[in-house]
């Protein structure tokens, strides 16, 4: 049986930002991030890669306590889980290697 | 605010998955209302306003992302098990295409062969058949393709699409050929076996008159005209209509005898179960198109309805099929949440 390879983890400029203000503020909703980026992430897709990022296991969410008299569904907030703490920590560490920049 | 959230939701409801539903689309209607019900609090009624018309175009952009995402990845589940039933239904398909067309070639050619040996003289002529049988071949292969290839499984959304954007794809061909490959063919055969049969060259052949299927669609539409016009006769004028009508509804009998066979595909377990629902799907399309010649013939039914008769049939029944099974799909899993 051929020997399964780990599987690679990946983390793009938008799902990097959103780790980046979520281990800042440790829990957000989804509109809160987007005013939290300035304008750096958009309102179009900021859930989608924050249902993917759930799927990766980069961050969790929970359904917010609403008031009792308050109508429709509670809110859903996000916060990074360790592997997004340590997914986030590698990038920083492999871009000071790289880029000298970062390191300054 | 609240009914057009919960409108939205059951829009959404019909289109992604339920995992989409709960951490796609929840999330955005409910801080797109609370944004609003907020700004509507503030007393800021241009920003409550703002806020509407922005999540309803959130809304819209994440729901075709979800769709599409759906459509062409699939859900999580299943999907190499997707592309190993598609890539059967292709190759199936494609074999009984071939099939069929060595098939539906085989009569012209052996009566060609017993009379004058023209194939011998004329290999060439082998090419000018090929539109013909193909015009035929191509449905019957999708539906082998559908039925053989699909059997005892449960159709996902993106094999769905899938098969239905292969059978569009199948239908599109099928009326190039029938419009413009079958035509010229049929002419070019005639012509060679002209040449062949009186032992003449191409200069010397006289210009032989173009029969019914050798006529284009704008020459048949002329036809048809000139027959109404000069007052040919109402069987003459029937006989160009119901052979125009055939033109588009074998075109798009790809398309939905697809779509019969992905209504009953699961029902079909075994392989030969599947082959002979195949040869009587067929059997029975060919008999549809038949009853429906023979009846706007005698001027029973307009040519158009005779033409279009089997697509009708198959497409309600694979509608009715289709309808019942969301139905008890319905049922059971109201009975599920009320267990």
């Amino acid at each position: 049986m051929a020997k399964r390879r780990p599987r690679i983890l990946t983390l793009s400029a938008k799902e990097h930002l959103i780790l980046e203000l979520l281990v800042e503020q440790e829990e957000m909703y989804g509109l809160q991030l987007v005013a939290a980026s300035r304008r750096r992430l958009k309102r179009g897709t900021i859930y989608v890669t924050l249902g993917r990022m759930e799927d990766k296991g980069y961050i969790e969410s929970r359904l917010e306590d609403a008031p009792p008299n308050a109508g429709g569904l509670p809110r859903r907030l996000y916060q990074p889980t360790a592997l997004g703490r340590r997914v986030l920590n590698a990038w920083f560490a492999a871009a000071k290697h790289l880029m000298p920049e970062f390191a300054r | 605010m609240i009914h057009a959230t919960q409108r939205l939701r059951t829009l959404a409801a019909h289109m992604v998955s339920e995992r989409t539903m709960e951490r796609v689309i929840d999330p955005l209607l409910t801080d797109a209302q609370l944004e609003y019900e907020a700004a509507r609090r503030q007393g800021r009624r241009w920003r409550s306003r703002w806020t509407l018309i922005a999540g309803g175009l959130t809304f819209l952009k994440t729901l075709t992302l979800c769709v599409a995402h759906r459509v062409v990845v699939g859900d999580r589940v299943r999907t190499m098990d997707d592309g190993a039933a598609l890539k059967r239904t292709a190759w199936i398909s494609f074999a009984a295409m071939l099939l069929a067309t060595a098939w539906l070639m085989y009569p012209p050619l052996a009566r060609q062969m017993r009379q004058r040996g023209i194939v011998l003289q004329h290999p060439e002529i082998l090419l000018t058949l090929v539109p013909q049988a193909l015009s035929l071949a191509i449905p019957i292969g999708v539906t082998f393709g559908v039925l053989i290839g699909m059997r005892g499984r449960t159709i996902s959304t993106r094999v769905w699409w899938s098969v239905a954007a292969y059978a569009v794809a199948c239908s599109l061909a099928g009326l190039a050929t029938l419009v413009w490959l079958r035509p010229a063919a049929n002419q070019a055969f005639r012509e060679v076996a002209f040449e062949a049969g009186f032992n003449v060259s191409r200069a010397e052949r006289p210009l032989i008159e173009k029969g019914l299927t050798e006529l284009t669609l704008g020459e048949l539409r002329q036809r048809m005209a000139m027959a109404r016009s000069d007052g040919s006769g109402s069987s003459t004028d029937v006989r160009f209509a119901l052979f125009y009508h055939q033109i588009w509804a074998l075109s798009f009998a790809s398309l939905v005898l697809a779509l019969f066979g992905l209504s009953f595909s699961r029902q079909l377990a075994s392989r030969w179960t599947s082959v002979l629902f195949s040869i009587g799907t067929i059997v029975c399309y060919y008999v549809l198109l038949w009853v429906g010649q023979a009846t706007s013939l005698r001027h029973v039914i307009p040519a158009g309805s005779g033409a279009w008769l089997p697509n009708l049939v198959f497409a309600i029944v694979a509608a009715a099929v289709f309808i019942s099974k969301s139905r008890s799909r319905e049922m059971s899993s109201a009975n599920g949440r009320e267990a």
